[in-house]
């Protein structure tokens, strides 16, 4: 268990921040002083020394501080351990930090980029947990990125890989600082975003341009989440360009997970909305299919956070180096990497719910883990708190006492459009206290173990061939997490079993097949574009994956929801009835789940306008002539699961 | 050997095949009596009465034993009796079903104060008319004041026992009516007949000449009044016959009066004439006793020789034994327990306790179903009546076929058959010290208890024991939070205690010093029963009785129990968890403030009282945090309790059920730091979860109830668990429940009865949604919660539902 206290350091060019961080790496304490980068590195490292110390006041008696980790802008040399010659710092080039603060406090110092740094953070304590690799983009006066490849920060040979700021999107763009044209940041960093906020404003009336003139990011952030029409259109046009430099990087690293990070990420959805739907049209849709792009999860104490994260990795090389120097054995450091490596119990996803007694996804009693997450935006979909990858917030109205301890009723100041940053600070605390249990946060991350261990109480029930079931969301969305599930479950020797919508890279199918034994796969329509119509995305990755299935014979039953208007058309069903009958290694059977409105109150609770006509269920008979469609191709059917 | 008995033998499912559940109905003759039954309004018959005050006039004097006798005697041959058309089964104890039968030898008092609104009382009313609320007062309550039970039992008991019973910790029963809840033995009234038990009265006395003659005296002279009754039966079917114009009627009130003038003397030749003598045993215990639960025992053992033989030489066909069986159905819906109000709050809906059990293991260990346990669950799906109480006993080798067949017939909505788990009720017995081949064959009595066929008197309705107020007078330093009375000891009141652990130990405390009352006082009502209500008839068919001379009240049976409930583990754990977290651990309020806040029933203190309800954990969500305490609690009552001896011999059993009593027992406590408001009921059934608050499903209920040691609760369990009719269907549904069914039994959970719940509960829900937040809908291949649906959803539900 771990006990050590440690500092993290910001170092900015005109603020330092610096934070004392708990054994739990929570900011316990923090304290702000200016830089004054022209009074020289021993000057910044004295006024840091002297803070540390009045921080340590106030952790716990008896705890020490173990080591200490800072950052700053680029470029810096980690692997010195001293910074290079960021421009905004002009008296601190090539000041030699780590060494001057190891001496100065006696403890292990690490130092390095803060792009860097808030990627550590988010990898290690954030939305990167439990995940193989990610890049954070972080948004400000520019913009900076850093990337995990298969748990090693990329670092080049100058320190400075996975910078994507300052790729080109658009050469005949507008003129960035840099010199080039177009480049992403032009679409992106701050000062930009309020830059063409003014343009559109300009354009559209030519009296308002002097107040746009005052405007920064977050104003304009506030007036897009407020719904300002020319604001959205600017947060639609940096999303957009998002996406393609998610896309390029996506191509290049071949990486999943982007985490979005900086003041304008507050915008939430009316930026990363845009910047997913744009993803597929720059890149392979195998890549594409299974790219994540989520807001930050630990926010501005990212920096710090992650710079806790490296005082404790200088504390360990430290550790490791006496060691070694001590004689002491190898085996300690081998141990070390192996839990580096992970174990199945460790591996952390965001999950929903954990829902006992099912009954209709697979044989038997059956117990579902249910993903936060899904690549598909179904018009249909009964599970609205499956969409975003991350914990959310919502409000069930009728469970809403009105106890006025907040002076305001959340139920009526909840929004009934897209809930927003800003509705989330107000509200996020009040979950902790409200009454009648009507605020909570939809999603918690948890370790495959905690989740396997719920599960397991269930295994009394499972003499019917029950057992567990992956669902979601879309369980492949996550997938080091699906896989330590899975392989968990079978070690207790527990039948498994995944819904899937198939829109998914095919190393996922390949990886998990082996601890599946059931796969429900969701075929939904034939023709691409009355897919991509009603789902957000067309089905050819899909249609891919289950030829490939149907190839291997994994174990696979094809389940159909059938929508009115979508899909419950002789046409369409005979189309999919066709294609599943054409596949030699498929079962022949389909199993026809008519659509209900079940979903639709909680719509609602999300703040989410819900499309669907709930007057849209089909009726017995209707189910009844589809059915027969489908048998006409020589199919078997169910209705229901 | 006939071809239909050879495919019985071997595949027993033919009685009720799946084919056949849905087309389950009763026959044209069974609806009619049905009917008949259903609409008979409840009257009140002064015949006992009448004729008890006469014998025990005529008796003055003699030992009680004998004067019991001769009571049974002057009743039996005085009371009018009839055969009602369509019966092929016949008797009665009163000249009518359902009537409300007075026996004052029980009490006089309670009756008295409540004559005049016996037809206008809110539950289990009765007609009355005006002459009859006059021989009452005049002629027949006078002769009994300050000698019945009633009157006895008030004499007796300490102040201090009174004043534990007035300040609502614990309730004493049996305290004004005979108190029956036993198994006779069934097989041996079958086997020896009235002629044959005369056999062995004269044989035991022979062999024990030392023995109280009184004891054998009686038992002879109840043996001539079981005699002189079943045979009114045969001259009035004969009589009847007479007049009877048709030819089909005729027949059958022939083969009645054969049946009747055989059994008077001699044991049963046939299946029919089996099940007639059953039902003539239950009407004379009843005539002697009129207490509630005679219990028939493992009927489909009992039965399967003399069907097996009917069936072999070809006088029965199966679908006549199966209307045969219904009769007896039939029958116990005939008779209900007059009871006095507060009674009938604790008992609600007139339950008598003919329970019958089927399936489980014979005493080798083998299974027991065969084609009788079938045809018990037909007669429940063809019936769909209150009565018999359908018990069945599930083990880890129970057939699929009879588990899937149980299920299908619970999912016809009786609530039956209830199931009962081997698997950890066996053990539970013999850790009791009941032989091991004796604990195989447990039945079930009454509601939920448990016992052994005719070799036991488990007493086990002793008492109820209020673990909520006892914590509720623990908070309050033993005082009632009302008016200041000390009731209990004086322990430091929740603002003075320094720890959680202190509220502990205070608790411990409290429940140590009611629990001896308790028992005190069960001792006390258990003696004066052997001393005013001796049963020399029941004492006839209870093992030991006859070998020993000791009548059955005085200890005479081979196993004594008495069982005495623990009501609600729910809502103390629950109250137990919400105290350590808002005062003790997250220090929402102080010890003084939640005091209050309970004091004043949570006035102007909703929002804490909301915290309570969804800010703390709850009782049957398996989570550990709060079903430690329901472990702790329920296992150290259990400890408590199975250290005290009944008076006559044996132990004190305990057990976790309350029929309907959570809702009186609740009314006698205040607010609950669970967020129970005062005077609300407590959780239901005995180890239920408060309504509502298990929001994680059936399987998380099941763990949650499983935690605590239910091996010691030898006395019986209950856990309700409510059902959408819609979960049944779809073809895999019976199977998937038959799953749920095999866990609960894995998990060693003595007991678990299923309510698939109605379009009007539904509507109830929609009403009271937070009483019904862990209703769970499920929809082709989704599940909700119900009350988290839509307006408009519910009632697309509701409609639905009620089609199904």
């Amino acid at each position: 268990m771990n006990d050590d206290w440690v500092i993290g350091v910001d170092l900015g060019g005109t603020k330092i921040e610096i934070g004392l961080i708990s054994p739990e790496n929570r900011v316990t304490a923090r304290v702000r002083i200016p830089t004054h980068p022209a009074l020289g590195p021993q000057s910044v490292v004295d006024r840091i020394a002297k803070e540390v110390e009045t921080l340590s006041a106030s952790r716990p008696a008896g705890a020490h501080i173990a080591a200490l980790g800072l950052c700053s802008p680029g470029p810096v040399d980690n692997a010195a351990g001293t910074l290079l010659d960021p421009p905004n710092l002009g008296g601190l080039h090539y000041a030699p930090f780590q060494q001057m603060l190891s001496t100065r406090l006696g403890i292990p110092v690490e130092i390095d980029h803060d792009a860097k740094a808030a990627c550590l953070g988010e990898y290690h304590y954030g939305a990167g947990r439990g995940e193989r690799s990610m890049t954070y983009i972080i948004t400000g006066t520019g913009v900076g990125s850093a990337t995990i490849l298969n748990g090693e920060m990329l670092r080049g040979q100058n320190n400075t890989a996975g910078e994507i700021g300052h790729a080109p999107l658009d050469r005949n763009g507008d003129l960035c600082s840099c010199g080039s044209r177009g480049c992403f940041e032009t679409f992106m960093a701050g000062p930009w975003l309020a830059r063409h906020y003014q343009k559109k404003m300009q354009a559209a009336h030519s009296g308002a341009a002097a107040n746009a003139a005052e405007m920064s990011a977050v104003d304009v952030v506030d007036l897009a989440l407020a719904g300002d029409e020319l604001a959205r259109q600017v947060m639609e046009e940096a999303g957009s360009a998002l996406g393609a430099a998610v896309a390029t990087l996506a191509m290049v690293l071949d990486v999943d997970l982007f985490v979005v990070g900086g003041s304008v990420v507050k915008a939430g959805d009316l930026l990363l909305e845009p910047a997913r739907r744009a993803v597929p049209k720059h890149c392979y849709r195998s890549v594409g299919c299974g790219v994540r792009i989520v807001a930050t999860e630990i926010g501005e104490d990212g920096h710090l956070l992650g710079c806790g994260w490296m005082a404790r990795h200088a504390l360990a090389e430290a550790n490791r180096k006496n060691a070694i120097v001590a004689g002491e054995s190898y085996a300690e450091s081998q141990k070390e990497e192996r839990t580096e490596e992970g174990r199945l119990e460790d591996v952390e996803g965001v999950v929903f719910n954990v829902q006992h007694f099912s009954v209709h996804d697979g044989p038997g009693i059956r117990t579902n883990v249910f993903f936060k997450g899904c690549p598909l935006r179904c018009a249909w979909c009964c599970n609205p708190e499956s969409h975003r990858f991350q914990p959310e917030l919502a409000l069930s109205t009728q469970q809403c006492i009105r106890c006025g301890q907040f002076g305001d009723v959340c139920a009526d100041e909840w929004s009934h459009g897209a809930v927003t940053q800003s509705e989330k600070d107000k509200f996020g605390p009040r979950t902790e206290v409200c009454p009648g249990g009507a605020l909570r946060w939809l999603g918690t991350r948890r370790t495959a173990g905690d989740v396997v261990s719920e599960v397991l109480r269930d295994q009394p029930f499972y003499t019917g061939g029950g057992g567990m079931t992956l669902t979601g969301g879309e369980p492949t969305a996550q997938p080091m997490f699906a896989e330590a599930l899975l392989r968990l479950a079978r070690r207790e020797g527990l039948s498994t079993a995944m819904e899937t919508c198939g829109h998914t890279r095919w190393k996922v199918f390949e990886r998990l097949l082996p601890h599946l034994d059931v796969v429900l796969f969701d075929l939904k329509h034939m023709d691409p574009e009355v897919h991509r119509q009603w789902t957000g995305v067309d089905n050819e990755v899909i249609l891919s994956n289950l030829r490939h299935l149907a190839e291997v014979k994994a174990p696979v039953s094809v389940r159909v929801p059938l929508i009115q208007g979508f899909n419950a058309d002789s046409e369409s069903l005979q189309a999919i009835a066709r294609f599943v009958g054409g596949l030699p290694g498929l079962e022949k059977h389909i199993s026809l789940l008519p659509y209900h409105a079940l979903g639709k109150a909680k719509y609602a609770s999300l703040g989410r306008p819900y499309t669907m006509d709930s007057e849209d269920a089909l009726s017995l008979e209707r189910v009844r002539e589809l059915t027969q469609i489908v048998e006409a191709e020589e199919l078997e059917v169910s209705i229901g699961s | 050997m006939n071809t239909t008995l050879f495919d019985l033998k071997l595949h027993p499912a033919l009685a009720f095949p799946a084919e056949k559940w849905k087309l389950a109905a009763a026959s044209e003759r069974q609806a009619r009596i049905r009917t008949r039954l259903i609409g008979n309004a409840r009257e009140i018959d002064l015949v006992r009465a009448r004729l008890a005050t006469e014998a025990y006039r005529k008796t003055e004097g003699q030992p009680m034993p004998l004067r019991r006798a001769a009571m049974l005697l002057h009743l039996v041959r005085n009371m009018p009796i009839d055969i009602h058309p369509d019966e092929v089964l016949v008797g009665n104890r009163s000249l009518l079903p359902r009537m409300g039968v007075i026996a004052p030898e029980g009490a006089v008092n309670w009756i008295d104060g409540e004559l005049d609104v016996l037809p206008t009382r809110p539950q289990d009313p009765f007609n009355i008319t005006g002459e009859q609320i006059k021989e009452l007062r005049e002629e027949i309550f006078p002769y009994w004041r300050g000698h019945t039970l009633e009157d006895t039992v008030a004499a007796r008991l300490s102040d201090e026992i009174k004043a534990a019973v007035r300040g609502k910790a614990f309730n004493l029963n049996q305290t004004d009516h005979a108190q029956g809840h036993i198994l006779p033995d069934v097989p041996a009234w079958l086997r020896l007949g009235i002629g044959g038990l005369r056999v062995k009265v004269r044989a035991a006395q022979q062999a024990n000449p030392q023995a109280d003659a009184v004891f054998y005296d009686s038992a002879r002279m109840a043996l001539d009044a079981a005699s002189e009754f079943i045979a009114r039966y045969a001259l009035l079917a004969d009589e009847l016959l007479q007049a009877e114009p048709d030819r089909a009627r005729q027949n059958e009130l022939a083969g009645i009066a054969s049946a009747c003038h055989w059994l008077a003397e001699s044991p049963a030749r046939d299946f029919r004439e089996a099940l007639q003598a059953i039902w003539f045993l239950l009407v004379l215990l009843q005539v002697e006793s009129n207490a509630s639960s005679f219990s028939l025992g493992r009927l489909d053992q009992y039965l399967l020789p003399y069907l097996e033989r009917d069936l072999e030489s070809g006088a029965l066909t199966l679908e006549e034994a199966q209307e045969l069986l219904e009769s007896l159905w039939l029958k116990c819906n005939e008779i209900v327990l007059l009871r006095s109000s507060s009674s009938a709050r604790y008992f609600a809906g007139f339950p008598i306790g003919f329970n019958i059990t089927t399936g489980g293991q014979t005493t080798d260990g083998r299974d027991a179903t065969n084609v009788l346990s079938f045809m018990c669950l037909r007669a429940q799906a063809d019936l769909c009546m209150t009565q018999p109480n359908l018990s069945l006993r599930i083990h880890e080798h129970s057939p699929q076929e009879f588990l899937e067949t149980a299920a299908f017939v619970i999912s016809r909505g009786s609530g039956m058959p209830q199931v009962f788990n081997d698997e950890v009720i066996i053990p539970g017995q013999m850790q009791r010290g009941v032989a091991p081949e004796d604990a195989m064959n447990y039945a079930v009595v009454g509601c939920v208890e448990l016992s052994t066929p005719g070799k036991a008197l488990g007493w086990s309705d002793a008492a109820m024991f209020n673990m909520v107020r006892v914590l509720e007078l623990t908070l309050f330093g033993g005082a009632d939070p009302q008016t200041g009375e000390q009731i209990g000891l004086r322990t430091p009141p929740l603002n003075e205690m320094t720890s959680f652990e202190q509220l502990q130990s205070c608790y411990e405390q409290q429940m140590r010093y009611f629990i001896r009352l308790m028992v005190e006082g069960c001792n006390i009502v258990d003696g004066i029963h052997a001393e005013v209500l001796p049963t020399p008839f029941l004492s006839l068919v209870v093992e030991d009785c006859v070998a020993r001379g000791v009548d059955v009240t005085a200890g005479g049976a081979h196993y004594n129990f008495s069982g005495v409930q623990g009501v609600q583990v729910a809502n103390v754990a629950d109250s137990l968890a919400a105290v350590e977290q808002a005062v003790f651990n997250a220090h929402w309020l102080s010890g003084q403030e939640m005091l209050d806040a309970l004091r004043t029933n949570f006035a102007g203190h909703e929002i804490l009282r909301q915290r309570l309800i969804n800010g703390v954990p709850k009782y049957g969500n398996d989570d550990e945090r709060v079903d430690g305490f329901a472990r702790q609690w329920a296992n150290r009552y259990s400890e408590l309790v199975g250290g005290y001896a009944t008076i006559r011999g044996g132990s004190y059993m305990p057990g976790f059920y309350t029929v309907s009593a959570h809702v009186p027992m609740g009314a006698n406590v205040g607010a609950t730091p669970d967020g129970r408001r005062v005077g609300e009921p407590l959780a239901d059934g005995g180890l239920s979860p408060s309504a509502g608050q298990d929001v994680k499903g059936p399987t998380s209920v099941l763990n949650s109830v499983s935690k605590a040691n239910l091996e010691l609760a030898s006395n019986g369990t209950l856990l309700n668990m409510k059902f959408l009719p819609s979960f049944f269907e779809g073809e895999r549904a019976l199977a998937n429940f038959v799953s749920l069914l095999r866990g609960f039994s894995s998990l060693h959970i003595p007991h678990v009865q299923f309510n698939v719940v109605s379009a009007q509960t539904l509507r109830e829900a929609q009403m009271n949604p937070a009483e019904y937040r862990s209703l769970v809908v499920r929809v082709a291949g989704y599940s909700a919660y119900f009350v988290e649906l839509d307006r408009d959803l519910q009632d697309e539900i509701i409609r639905r539902t009620e089609f199904v």
